[in-house]
């Protein structure tokens, strides 16, 4: 992606930096605290002003506008926000109670009609819908503290995704004739910051003092300024410059990490990045030979040199584990960590019944030598060296690999249409591991995953609020991960995001990993009001 | 001169209609990158590029429709509403980054070409002098050296280490753009070591040229008639050498102002510079249609006048292309 580009030149500041030391800089300093400046949101040179909490823009709107609770990226564990409480009396009825005392920060009272009114845009509007809630939901109304959802088709796993919209004022957005081009530059929302200051190169957001939670809200001010180059970008990192980012560096400890006891960084692994093969085509439609290929591949190597040792390899589960450790059924071997084992490959592909000519290339069922190329997007160094490594790894076994990498275009559009061999792609990561499975293994799934089976557990998941049915379902679809194979995940993504304590202690953090640490997702509200000054 | 004009109207068409046509050829969609961009490498939710999908009003029906609607809204001047920058439209979003582009790159373009055909014209004029030598020497260091080299140097030397100079910007951190001495003293200070650097790196060319036309231009009979006459220096070297060694740097300088409004894409990327060329390059980078499509046209545009310019600049300067015009 974005983060690799320019990777070369980069070498060159990198090494440069190595010897320069730092340089400190700092933006000012008061008898107050001071602000945090967050290098995230890249204005592409400079911002447009437009922090619409349904627009993907400013990245600042995440601390304005707030939704009905904070659900942990990884865990799916949900934290009320501004519901206090809700519950499926029956899997068609969802009710929502919303908190009370808390204000717009134009002085207006926040209601349950506010929420209603919200979700009710959504519905005029599909263009906002981005998690498509109104193809199962009938009606959202609000009456006294509450708010009664219901659905015309069960779908319980919509409620992480109801959690998360971000909630509008009525009073204000009832007016707006079209939210989808409504470019809010005066953002009015419940959360803990306001829009202080917007220039096209910097915008500044100041502490809400009306806000529900004011008490624990330490930082007064968060100023987001442009990005720069990769380059720039990293030179004001690692000179402190910036105490929040989220930048892939190469080396970090030595780069970064080793420059100054404040400079921290937790890269925690989240969507399996996973070998997907198209099931439609011979030998990849035999699950025998897919479980042979998860054997054959190094992950451990991998995870290595391709990704610098950052991200863990991933378990075939399709959990994002350790966080989804509490989904994962216990009789799964190894918590579903597939081994290297060659020979234990080329044992299965023999007891399959697969042969290997007199060159030792391996043959499939019509005779042919197995070939194939795998695609990825070019520029993706870090997959491509992925697929370099699975492509030797799998020609030890015999079989003929090679690398494709296209543009992201033809990419994505053969994975749309279904018309490649194999791709890498990102599968699961999702808070509610029903998602995880849902985007893997739907019936509209382009890589050739059939069977009623899965389908038929994903509409039991739909119909049912009660949490030990739910882990039963995910056990048996983690079972068919383990066994059939449809896809076969390698290590888990890294989400990348340095931070310094040097002002401000209490980030996310392997040992207390709250949320996740980056600066550019909804949990950055969770984030700012667990920091606390240095003491 | 209605040739021409025929001409100059069959060729904007063409260029009009390829513009169309390129964009749509690119694999994939703009709504599948944004979504790229917002779930990073994660899996792909099929609801959320549905709703980009409406959201960025993607064309819709048969390409000879979109085709015919995309003739009429040139016509009127409307290009859209930009996906990168939505919902900005993409009117609006190049009114702001063309002034930029215009004043740095229009600027150092006539610096470089003033004093890179005015120094390549004194080499030639005393050529083998040490003079000629250091600036064919540092001329050919310059003009090779990889440009983003060039700048990135310039930056951690004189922007970060000497703290001489902004690193990054068109202007200051907290200004927003009006006429005040403030933001136009920052605005001026950040253009200073891009400037610089455009015109280390871009006088060489224009040095190189002139010296080798100029130095063939000395050898021909009529400079060595003008010598024999007893005409003084300054005349030769300038209404006889200079004035005919000149002509293909006209072009290439017509051509060259033809293409600024396009800005450099590698300047501006570089310095974090908020003009066109950044502009552009994002565009490509997003499939920004409406964005690509009004930038593309811009700089087409641009280059056919320039063509345009350059032709009534020969016929000054050149008699001979003057007589050759009307005659034909």
């Amino acid at each position: 992606m974005a983060r690799w580009f320019g990777y070369g030149a980069a070498g060159l500041l990198v090494g440069i930096t190595l010897l320069a030391g730092t340089t400190t800089t700092l933006a000012k300093s008061s008898a107050s605290d001071p602000p945090l400046v967050v290098g995230v949101d890249n204005g592409s040179p400079t911002f447009s002003d437009n922090f619409n909490p349904f627009a993907y823009q400013r990245i600042g709107r995440l601390l304005i506008y707030e939704p009905l609770a904070m659900v942990n990226p990884y865990s799916g564990h949900a934290t009320p926000w501004l519901a206090t409480h809700w519950q499926y009396p029956h899997p068609k009825t969802l009710i929502i109670t919303v908190r009370n005392g808390v204000k717009w920060n134009d002085g207006v009272p926040f209601t349950a009609a506010d929420v209603a009114f919200t979700f009710n845009l959504l519905k005029k509007f599909p263009a906002l819908d981005s998690s498509g809630l109104w193809s199962v939901l009938k009606s959202v109304t609000a009456s006294g503290d509450t708010v009664t959802f219901r659905y015309s088709q069960a779908a319980v796993p919509t409620l992480e995704q109801i959690l998360q919209v971000p909630i509008v004022p009525e009073h204000i957005w009832s007016k707006i004739a079209n939210p989808v081009t409504y470019t809010d530059t005066r953002p009015v929302g419940t959360g803990p910051y306001v829009l202080k200051q917007f220039t096209p190169y910097q915008y500044i957001l100041a502490k809400n003092p009306g806000y529900w939670q004011a008490d624990k809200v330490a930082v007064p001010e968060l100023v987001f300024p442009t990005l720069g180059t990769n380059q720039i970008a990293q030179l004001r990192l690692v000179s402190g410059q910036w105490q929040w980012a989220s930048l892939f560096i190469p080396d970090i400890k030595a780069i970064y990490a080793s420059k100054s006891p404040y400079h921290q960084y937790w890269f925690p692994g989240g969507a399996p990045v996973s070998l997907v093969l198209n099931l439609k085509k011979a030998p990849f439609s035999d699950p025998r030979f897919r479980e042979a290929v998860a054997y054959a591949i190094n992950r451990q190597a991998i995870v290595d040199k391709a990704e610098f040792g950052y991200v863990p390899p991933a378990s075939q589960s399709l959990l994002t584990l350790p966080a989804q450790a509490s989904w994962l059924d216990p009789s799964i071997p190894h918590r579903g960590y597939i081994p290297f084992d060659p020979a234990r490959a080329r044992a299965i592909l023999k007891a399959a019944g697969y042969r290997w000519n007199a060159q030792g290339q391996l043959l499939g069922r019509g005779g042919k030598v197995v070939s194939f190329s795998i695609e990825i997007p070019s520029g993706w160094t870090d997959w491509i060296q992925t697929s370099q490594m699975i492509a030797d790894d799998l020609g030890k076994l015999g079989m003929q690999v090679q690398v494709k990498t296209p543009k992201y275009g033809t990419y994505a559009s053969d994975q749309t249409s279904g018309v490649f061999t194999a791709v890498l792609g990102g599968a699961g990561g999702q808070p509610n591991p029903y998602w995880s499975f849902y985007y893997l293994l739907n019936p509209q799934n382009t890589f050739g995953w059939k069977s009623k089976y899965t389908t038929d557990l994903l509409a039991q998941w739909d119909a049912t609020s009660s949490k030990t049915a739910q882990r039963d379902l995910a056990y048996r679809l983690e079972n068919v991960m383990t066994h059939q194979f449809p896809v076969i995940p390698l290590f888990y993504g890294a989400t990348w995001a340095e931070f310094s304590t040097k002002n401000y202690v209490g980030w996310p953090s392997a040992s207390d990993p709250y949320t996740s640490p980056a600066p550019y997702l909804q949990s950055v509200l969770m984030i700012v009001t667990h920091l606390r000054p240095r003491g | 001169m209605a040739k021409r004009f025929v001409f100059l109207v069959f060729t904007l068409w063409i260029a009009v209609t390829l513009n169309f046509l390129i964009p749509r050829m690119m694999p994939g969609n703009p709504a599948e990158l944004m979504v790229r961009r917002i779930v990073g490498q994660g899996p792909v939710n099929p609801q959320l590029v549905h709703a980009v999908e409406i959201m960025l009003g993607l064309p819709v029906g048969s390409m000879a429709h979109q085709y015919v609607l995309y003739l009429g809204n040139m016509i009127h001047g409307s290009f859209g509403v930009s996906y990168t920058y939505f919902p900005y439209p993409v009117m609006q979003v190049i009114g702001q980054a063309l002034p930029w582009t215009l004043a740095l790159l229009g600027t150092t373009t006539i610096v470089t070409f003033v004093l890179g055909t005015a120094l390549g014209a004194f080499a030639a004029w005393r050529r083998g002098s040490w003079f000629d030598t250091a600036a064919t020497v540092t001329a050919n260091f310059t003009a090779t050296f990889p440009f983003f080299w060039i700048a990135l140097m310039a930056i951690y030397v004189l922007g970060f280490l000497l703290h001489w100079f902004p690193i990054n910007g068109g202007y200051g951190a907290g200004l927003t753009p009006g006429w005040n001495g403030t933001f136009l003293a920052s605005a001026l200070d950040h253009s200073i070591l891009p400037a610089l650097t455009i015109v280390v790196a871009g006088t060489g060319g224009w040095l190189f040229g002139m010296r080798n036309n100029m130095i063939h231009v000395l050898g021909e009979d009529y400079v060595r008639l003008a010598v024999a006459k007893g005409l003084g220096g300054h005349v030769i070297a300038l209404d006889y050498g200079a004035r005919n060694a000149i002509l293909p740097n006209i072009t290439g300088f017509a051509m060259s102002l033809g293409t600024l409004v396009g800005g450099s894409i590698l300047v501006e990327s570089v310095f974090g510079y908020p003009g066109m060329g950044y502009l552009l390059y994002n565009a490509v980078g997003d499939q920004d249609y409406p964005l690509m499509q009004a930038i593309f046209l811009l700089i087409t545009v641009g280059t056919l006048l320039a063509n345009f310019l350059a032709d009534l600049a020969y016929g000054v300067l050149d008699p001979r292309a003057r007589r050759g015009g009307e005659s034909s």
